[in-house]
């Protein structure tokens, strides 16, 4: 036991130390707030350069209409419209002709792209937009609106019915969502609140794992190729060793987690957010214990036997990728958190941490789930660990070769 | 005394140590010695409990291995390693922590060996900015630095230069006197001829020589002769009454029957060779392993290597 925590302390004091732990703690985290806040960031700036778009409209119908709408309805910061509408004409041209005009403009850059209101558009419902990028949505959402807007006007026209009287009968409805728990709390709650504290805490959960549990398996690498393991060996027992590894590298990594829940605090704190799902949250600490306890050893387990740090860096990747699967699943549980595929994937101990972290924010599972899935992920962890035992004895001394599944079958029976 | 008895230990088909037994006193240096693989480090390794002996037993002092024995063995591995990012001081003091020694003390000690090993100024270096021989000598005080009563060195000189060889070579003398329990393991006979008190040669995972090493070479009798010379040497070998030679390009062992006079050896040389010295003597470990088992040192590692070989080309 003591030497169990000789070792966890300098697995822990060294690392936390290291230059690199340190820039990984600032560095994450900006690169996270860069992925989620950047790229809406990028598109909702004020937009600063007006377009020119054409518009080809042979009958002639929609375009006083069109024109007034778009270039009057979005302006920039200097209250110049964003859009300048070109209306593309010839005597006597069919509609043809007009669109080769107008592709010949776009070519030319004189237009953005223009807009094809076909004859038809009562029927079909269906207007064009030609462009040599057709990529960007906001401009294109804006325009199918404005359309929209105008066709309906105009057949209410056609009934006799005043577009006033309709836009005063016709209202938007907003459901108000509120969660109610049996400690007859009452808040008000939203999908997006409820989805972005499950995957917060998903996020958290797949980080330690993955991070310390791929120090882990890179620690247990360099002391095979460094042969310190040996000496290693012979001054304490691989069980101390193992151990001592998982216990200063979880603490590692809570550390890390700890750090970033406190930024998390602040942050709800300083912007005052309301009705994160937070109540249940104690609930989860069992789960993340244990399963990072589980996955620990199975880190340990593929881990050991292997000789370099690319392999390790590989198999370390292959064990995230189990920890990813029940993101594909995260909307589904967000509809119904107590579907049976939902439950009987969180009753298998790779999904469980994972798949309760996400039920237990959405809504809290019965006693009985609780319960069952705690006792099967402990149990499985202890028989995990009893594996991890015996197969990292003989694995830190075989170099080499990567061994074959029945040669390590033959370790754990052997030892 | 470290008492090693009757060891077998089989690795999946090899027979890694067969039968092993040895005695290891106090304040003598102990020889463990052969060819690699001859079963020398795994031997060491059933010593330091890292791996278990299919049968047999060891004791230290008369008690079986346990933690208390474990914090007093210090052991230095053939192949050598250190963390690379780590610094010194840190990696010295965590290894004796996991001794059993405290960080004040550890630190005192750690202090003293830099010092002697004109290492002191690196104490706060990382690892990988000290050279190749520096890091060695830093295993080795990982391996003393909580002054161990059972000491087993694995190569211990090798890769070290000359002057830090002879540095090495006097700490060694001074364990000795101080009556620690000393296993020096080695391939090279040449060294352990010079170091060591007493002898146990392993050649295919059995002992074909234990005891103590001027008793040994008695044993032998005075029937070994070495020649320095000028010209080709191959014709010792033909020589009458030589039962084993080694000819090297301008020096020769020659082993001879007892029958045959050493001066008829000289007499017959001397016609086609230039003598620059001619010795009776003591024969030599490698002579005494050459006649065990057949062959040298370096021929045995030499056919190993090709049984590696056509076996990888398989």
């Amino acid at each position: 036991m003591n030497k169990t925590f000789v070792v966890a302390k300098w697995e822990y004091m060294e690392r936390i130390k290291s230059k690199m732990f340190i820039a990984s703690l600032f560095i994450f985290p900006i690169i996270m707030i860069a992925f989620l806040i950047l790229p809406s960031l990028l598109v909702s700036r004020a937009e600063d350069t007006q377009k020119v778009i054409g518009l080809v409209d042979p009958e002639n119908k929609l375009s006083p209409a069109l024109i007034r709408n778009i270039e009057e309805g979005f302006t920039l910061v200097d209250n110049q419209p964003i859009y300048v509408i070109r209306k593309i004409e010839e005597p006597a041209a069919d509609k043809e002709t007009l669109r080769m005009i107008a592709n010949s403009l776009v070519f030319a850059e004189d237009i953005e792209g223009y807009i094809y209101i076909p004859p038809d558009i009562f029927e079909t419902n269906q207007p064009e937009y030609y462009s040599t990028n057709v990529g960007n949505v906001k401009d294109q959402g804006r325009f199918t609106g404005i359309i929209r807007d105008i066709l309906t006007e105009f057949r209410l026209e056609d009934r006799g019915i005043d577009p006033d009287i309709v836009n005063e009968v016709v209202k938007p409805v907003h459901l108000r969502t509120v969660r109610i728990s049996p400690s007859g709390d009452e808040k008000e709650s939203d999908y997006l609140t409820i989805f972005l504290t499950s995957y917060i805490f998903l996020m958290a959960m797949m980080m330690l794992i993955a991070t310390s549990g791929q120090i882990l398996i890179r620690s247990v690498v360099e002391e095979k190729t460094n042969r310190i393991i040996e000496v290693l060996a012979s001054s304490c027992s691989p069980t101390d060793l193992m151990a001592g590894k998982i216990l200063g590298l979880s603490a590692l990594g809570l550390t890390q987690v700890g750090l970033y829940a406190l930024m998390g605090v602040a942050a709800v704190l300083y912007f005052g957010f309301e009705g994160a799902a937070f109540e249940n949250v104690w609930l989860l600490l069992p789960y993340f214990v244990i399963g990072y306890l589980f996955y620990a050893a199975i880190f340990v387990v593929v881990g050991s036997p292997l000789s370099s740090e690319q392999e390790a860096q590989q198999i370390a990747g292959w064990v995230v990728l189990v920890l990813l699967i029940p993101m594909i699943f995260a909307v589904l549980a967000m509809e119904n958190p107590d579907m049976p595929i939902i439950r009987i994937l969180s009753f298998i101990p790779f999904f469980t941490p994972s798949f309760m972290a996400l039920r237990i924010p959405i809504a809290m599972p019965s006693t009985f789930d609780i319960v069952t899935t705690l006792g099967i992920l402990a149990l499985c962890t202890m028989i995990m660990m009893w594996i991890a035992g015996k197969i990292f004895r003989v694995a830190i001394l075989s170099y080499g070769k990567r061994p074959s599944i029945s040669e390590i079958l033959q370790w754990i029976r052997s030892s | 005394m470290i008492e090693v008895q009757n060891l077998y230990k089989t690795f999946t088909t090899i027979n890694a140590v067969n039968d092993v037994s040895f005695k290891v006193e106090p304040g003598r240096v102990f020889g463990l010695l052969g060819p690699n693989g001859a079963g020398k480090t795994t031997s060491i390794r059933m010593i330091l409990n890292i791996i278990y002996p299919d049968s047999g037993e060891i004791y230290f002092d008369g008690q079986p291995f346990s933690i208390d024995i474990q914090n007093r063995i210090g052991y230095l591995p053939e192949e050598r390693g250190l963390y690379r990012k780590n610094k010194l001081m840190h990696t010295i003091q965590y290894f004796a922590g996991l001794k059993g020694l405290s960080s004040r003390e550890s630190k005192k000690r750690a202090l003293y060996w830099l010092e002697r090993f004109q290492l002191s100024e690196y104490a706060n270096n990382k690892i990988e900015e000290l050279s190749k021989g520096n890091q060695q000598k830093v295993q080795f005080i990982i391996s003393v630095l909580h002054e161990p009563r059972y000491i087993i060195l694995d190569e211990p000189f090798s890769g070290l230069d000359p002057v830090n060889q002879i540095l090495l070579k006097d700490i060694l003398g001074e364990l000795r006197k101080e009556g620690k329990v000393l296993i020096f393991s080695t391939h090279q006979m040449e060294q352990a001829e010079k170091m060591c008190d007493d002898v146990c040669i392993i050649n295919r995972g059995r002992v074909v020589l234990y005891g103590k090493l001027s008793e040994e070479k008695k044993k032998f009798g005075i029937n070994t002769i070495s020649i320095e010379y000028e010209g080709d040497g191959s014709m010792l070998k033909r020589l009458g009454g030589v039962k084993r030679s080694a000819v090297y390009s301008n020096y020769a062992e020659l082993e001879i029957d007892s029958a045959v006079q050493p001066r008829t050896i000289i007499q017959e040389a001397n016609k086609y060779l230039d003598i620059r010295k001619f010795e009776v003597k003591e024969p030599t470990l490698n002579a005494i392993f050459l006649k065990l088992v057949g062959a040298s040192v370096e021929e045995i590692e030499l056919k190993d290597q090709e049984v590696q070989l056509t076996e990888a080309s398989l």
